[in-house]
């Protein structure tokens, strides 16, 4: 597999009982990017992020076709343990769901739990606060309940706390639907900074969003992925006309 | 192609308001062309005089359409051909808006002219007038149409212009030589020649801009596409 490569998937079919809900997906997603991942509601974008660090197991009578290749492993293999790829592959939601714990404990709790040898607690609490840009914010109320910060500074936090258990991918469900427009520009300039240091797939219904933080875009519709482009491409002069109608905003 | 209809129809209005009044501003520019050759070889001055006065009208349509443009582009974020077809818009109308201030200069060439003997017969000139008329026109269409073969018939006219103004030229040099007093209006038909030279200009402009909102590609230059 191409070094710049990190997840490749190959004929990916996924269903919810009989539904189909993504038909024969193919695609790679290059390291230290950041790929959005747009589409109208229940076009599969937000199945195939779930699909990425197999949170789609957790809900019954659902199936996958094909592969996922995380750095040439077969994520769905059968030997594979989906807790140790969802530490590599960590996700951030859609609204902020801080644990009602201490700002510390909530970045302390994962790696602690997934028993990593953590030498210095406080110094990775301390560096995963400062990559997610909320350490000034917090420093010095780190024993306080999480749930008092505002809704920008807890969506800060869950990207800390999924940074405190060392991931490859970050994963982000419309991570800032929820926030308003200072907490998001905080949280994508964020993501900017992130990427350097992390690959970042985003599902955003904000096409501006896709548009201003994104390196490369996949227009998704009823399951099929319609078009995979460079983000520049996709929103000045994209390939395909489906793409061209959704994003200007003509009727479907 | 028949483009689907925005889910605004606001949005879809305003687009269309925008397409509106490029329309009319070409007919505009077009009309003051035609009116400023006519001064010319009519030797009608009040119609000259007529030309100058309506250019404050191309000028007020020229701001209120790049306005509309600029306003889209800060309150609804356009992309692809939305975007493309902003961009197009607030080049055409530039181009246009200069196209009325090349009628003018004409027009007043056309006043000094009208007040000396008559140097020859203007043939070439109406010609020009014509074709010039017409590129703007088919300019247009072909942004409305998104039509890429009117686009290029603009631009093969363009070098039709540019050679007869060579011819021109080159005629009213001969006339310079054998006659001192004829300089002075060999030298204002010139002008008038090099302005229409420049009118093809800013039609092949619009087309070219036509071609870059179709296709997403550059051929304003010749050093377009090629990667620095």
């Amino acid at each position: 597999m191409d070094s710049n490569i990190i997840i490749d998937l190959k004929n990916v079919n996924f269903y919810y009982g009989q539904t189909r809900a993504l038909s024969n997906i193919s695609m790679t997603f290059r390291k230290n990017k950041v790929t959005a991942l747009i589409g109208p509601s229940g076009c599969g974008k937000s199945t195939l992020l779930r699909l990425l660090n197999r949170m789609n197991d957790l809900i019954d009578g659902t199936r996958v076709e094909g592969e996922i290749l995380y750095e040439d492993q077969n994520i769905y293999a059968p030997d594979v343990d989906p807790v140790e790829i969802r530490r590599k592959i960590g996700m951030v939601f859609q609204k902020p769901n801080p644990f009602p714990k201490t700002i510390y404990n909530n970045i302390s709790y994962g790696p602690k739990l997934t028993g990593v040898p953590v030498d210095d607690m406080n110094a990775l609490v301390e560096q995963s606060l400062k990559q997610a840009v909320l350490w000034d914010e917090v420093k010095d109320i780190l024993n306080q309940s999480a749930m008092n910060l505002s809704g920008g500074q807890q969506q800060r936090l869950c990207i800390a706390r999924a940074l405190a258990m060392k991931p490859d991918i970050l994963l982000m469900d419309e991570p800032t639907s929820a926030l308003d427009p200072i907490s998001t520009a905080k949280i994508e300039e964020l993501i900017e900074e992130l990427k350097k240091d992390y690959t970042i797939i985003i599902v955003t219904h904000n096409m501006q969003q896709a548009a201003r933080i994104s390196d490369e875009t996949a227009f998704f519709y009823l399951g099929n992925l319609v078009e995979y482009n460079k983000t520049e491409k996709i929103f000045t002069k994209p390939d395909v006309k489906q793409t061209e109608d959704y994003i200007t905003g003509r009727f479907g | 192609m028949e483009e689907k209809r925005h889910t605004s129809s606001h949005y879809e209005k305003e687009l269309q308001q925008i397409k509106d009044g490029l329309i009319y501003l070409g007919a505009l520019t077009e009309k003051a062309i035609q009116d400023a050759m006519q001064a010319l070889s009519g030797r009608d001055s009040e119609l000259a005089k007529k030309v100058i006065g309506a250019d404050d009208e191309i000028d007020r349509l020229d701001t209120d359409i790049e306005e509309r443009c600029i306003k889209i582009l800060a309150l609804r974020q356009p992309t692809a051909i939305d975007l493309r077809f902003i961009t197009t818009a607030i080049k055409i109308t530039g181009h246009l808006e200069r196209i009325g201030d090349m009628a003018v200069n004409i027009a007043e060439k056309a006043l000094q002219l009208n007040e000396e003997p008559q140097l020859k017969p203007y043939i070439d000139l109406p010609r020009m007038s014509d074709l010039v008329g017409q590129m703007i026109k088919e300019s247009l269409d072909s942004f409305i149409r998104a039509d890429l073969n009117l686009a290029e018939n603009v631009r093969r006219t363009e070098q039709v212009i540019d050679d007869l103004n060579e011819q021109i030229f080159r005629e009213l040099l001969t006339f310079m030589m054998e006659d001192s007093k004829a300089i002075h209006r060999a030298l204002l038909i010139m002008q008038v020649s090099k302005n229409m030279e420049r009118i093809a200009d800013h039609a092949k402009g619009i087309a070219d801009m036509v071609t870059y909102m179709v296709t997403g590609e550059c051929v304003r230059h010749q050093t377009c596409g090629i990667e620095a």
